[in-house]
């Protein structure tokens, strides 16, 4: 873990700690997953809460696959330690993953079942209760008219929420969806959306991999940024957003003149224009903004709008992405 | 978890519920002991002089022969199906992540597959039983000794021959490949080895003379040709039999164990 420690403090040496509530579903310690020389999990620190939507967000090929599936036992890590659900994995896996459901890449079945027979095939090998929960999970995903039909006649997003009753057999405390929004159209990821939130709702831990930031944004609450393998960060969405650079949009009477004061500001680190005609300042501290208004107001420019700058995940992203990539490519 | 009679019935739905396996599996166990008897039976009417009966104690011992290539042929199919098919499906990876043990996984399939295999055999054989004596037309028909020992041997003959495609399936991570590998053995491989006088007495190894030594009337000695010959003493042919399937399903447990899903 290391690696991913300094990093995380290089790249915002004044950020506060991450708070990591008490009960703690999923943690690793090092985990480490090798294909051959190449390692797809590097020394990956990770906490997951329980009662959240928990984003892993990273690009493709970043190793959210590869770490997913090393939570789950499928594939044995190279190094590290977990524990799931409070149970070393992969020692304890049956005790661990008594109460996880799961899909990992695209929802697979045996094309030639119904719906019902797939579900049937799995709560074999859980319980009595999972068996007679069978129609209660298929009302729950929309899938109850259809489940007697063959999964091959199925759509993809019909697969998707089979997946999903899948995972609810067990009653899960925790479900882990990779790459769950792959292939929905745009309303079946609002559906999806909504799904999600009435399952955390419910007190459920739900890990969502994805590479889709806005949908990151829209529907987790915590998010892990992983990249080459490295978990990057990871903490609530809005601490993320916040360790951003402190930003201000102006809208003022002269632009130009407005450029040349604010620029020779202490308080002010850069200042431009945008695509829409307002000044983007970005500024040393949050509290700086009251004073960037009242330079501009004493210089005798008029502001009619001063707020703050929103920025996004995928801003988030792209900069701490970017500033990884500067900081591994500054020779030793 | 104790879900093996759970699991062992998940494992005869997901075999049961493919269409054209049942049907062709039905055909080559039960439909082709119909279909050549009432072949020589037709022929048997025409010209009963050159053509004996279907039925008595010789089409009896003639129908295991038939038994050997099609019901084999049939525990090949449903073997290679019954191993391979969570892999092939991608479902395994699902199987794994409820937590439930691996061996478990692998071992349920050996009933589950048997539970398709073993009534359609049954149904041959009661066919030829029946036939052996309705159509015997006056000649001698089949004692229960005979009758017992041949159902003993139809019986070694499915289990080895589904076990080792199953763990050979599971090994390779491959239908299609574990019915190949399997149809070259019987027909090539076995066959080879058979005629290479040098191998000596190992050649008792070879499951099919094993196999064989279980027929009714067999002996110890199995005469591979005019000048060649090996001894299968019974005892012998019941540690080959039971060494292919043991040796086959560590194999394909091994694998489904220890591979990445």
């Amino acid at each position: 873990m290391g690696g991913s420690v300094t990093l995380m403090e290089t790249l915002a040496p004044d950020r506060p700690a991450t708070r990591i509530p008490a009960d703690i579903l999923v943690e690793t310690h090092g985990l480490t997953k090798h294909f051959g020389a190449r390692a797809a999990v590097d020394g990956v620190d990770l906490r997951i809460p329980a009662g959240v939507a928990f984003g892993l967000l990273g690009p493709n090929g970043a190793g959210k696959t590869t770490l997913i599936r090393t939570l789950l036992g499928l594939t044995h890590a190279t190094a590290g330690t977990m524990q799931v659900m409070g149970h070393a994995m992969p020692r304890e896996h049956a005790k661990a993953l008594a109460r996880v459901g799961a899909v990992v890449e695209e929802p697979r079945f045996h094309d030639h079942l119904t719906g019902r027979q797939n579900l049937k095939i799995v709560s074999a090998l859980l319980t009595d209760e999972a068996t007679a929960r069978i129609p209660q999970v298929l009302d729950r995903v929309g899938l109850h008219a259809r489940a007697d039909e063959p999964v091959g006649a199925y759509s993809l997003g019909m697969r998707q929420r089979l997946g999903i009753a899948r995972c609810l057999l067990n009653d899960p405390r925790l479900l882990i969806l990779d790459e769950p929004m792959n292939g929905l159209d745009p309303a079946g990821i609002q559906e999806f959306r909504g799904l999600v939130r009435s399952l955390v709702h419910e007190g459920r831990t739900v890990l969502i991999s994805s590479h889709m930031l806005d949908e990151i944004e829209k529907t987790c609450d915590w998010v892990a940024i992983i990249d080459r393998g490295k978990l990057i960060r990871q903490g609530r969405l809005a601490d993320l957003r916040d360790g951003a650079a402190h930003q201000v949009l102006v809208a003022c009477d002269n632009n130009a003149r407005a450029v040349t004061i604010l620029e020779h500001q202490e308080m002010v680190r850069e200042v431009k224009v945008d695509e829409a005609g307002l000044l983007l300042c970005t500024l040393s501290s949050a509290d700086a903004a009251a004073a960037v208004n009242r330079v501009l107001v004493t210089a005798g420019i008029a502001v009619s709008r001063l707020e703050p700058a929103r920025v996004t995940l995928e801003e988030r992203f792209l900069d701490i992405t970017s500033r990884l990539q500067s900081a591994e490519e500054i020779p030793a | 978890m104790n879900r093996v009679l759970p699991m062992v019935n998940a494992e005869f739905l997901k075999l049961r519920t493919r269409r054209g396996l049942v049907i062709l599996s039905t055909v080559l166990c039960a439909v082709s002991v119909v279909l050549v008897n009432a072949i020589i039976s037709i022929y048997h009417a025409v010209d009963p002089i050159n053509n004996g009966p279907a039925g008595g104690l010789h089409g009896f011992t003639d129908s295991l022969d038939l038994f050997t290539i099609a019901g084999g042929l049939a525990a090949v199919l449903i073997g290679a199906t019954a191993g391979a098919q969570d892999v092939s499906s991608g479902v395994f990876r699902s199987l794994v992540a409820t937590g439930q043990s691996r061996v478990k996984l692998a071992l349920v399939r050996i009933p589950g597959g048997l539970m398709l295999l073993l009534p359609l055999l049954a149904a041959g054989y009661a066919v030829e039983v029946l036939a052996s004596f309705v159509l015997a037309d006056g000649t001698p028909t089949p004692d229960a000794a005979s009758l017992l020992i041949g159902a003993g041997w139809l019986l070694a003959l499915a289990v080895l021959n589904y076990t080792v495609t199953l763990g050979l399936a599971a090994l390779l991570r491959s239908r299609g490949t574990a019915i190949g590998v399997m149809i070259a053995w019987e027909l090539a491989g076995s066959r080879a080895i058979e005629r290479i006088s040098v191998f000596g007495s190992w050649r008792q190894l070879v499951s099919s003379f094993a196999l064989d030594r279980f027929l009714p009337g067999a002996t110890d000695t199995v005469q591979l040709s005019h000048v060649d010959s090996i001894t299968v003493t019974l005892g012998a042919a019941v540690a080959v039999v039971v060494a292919w399937i043991v040796v086959a399903i560590a194999l394909g447990t091994w694998r489904t164990a220890t591979q990445d899903a």
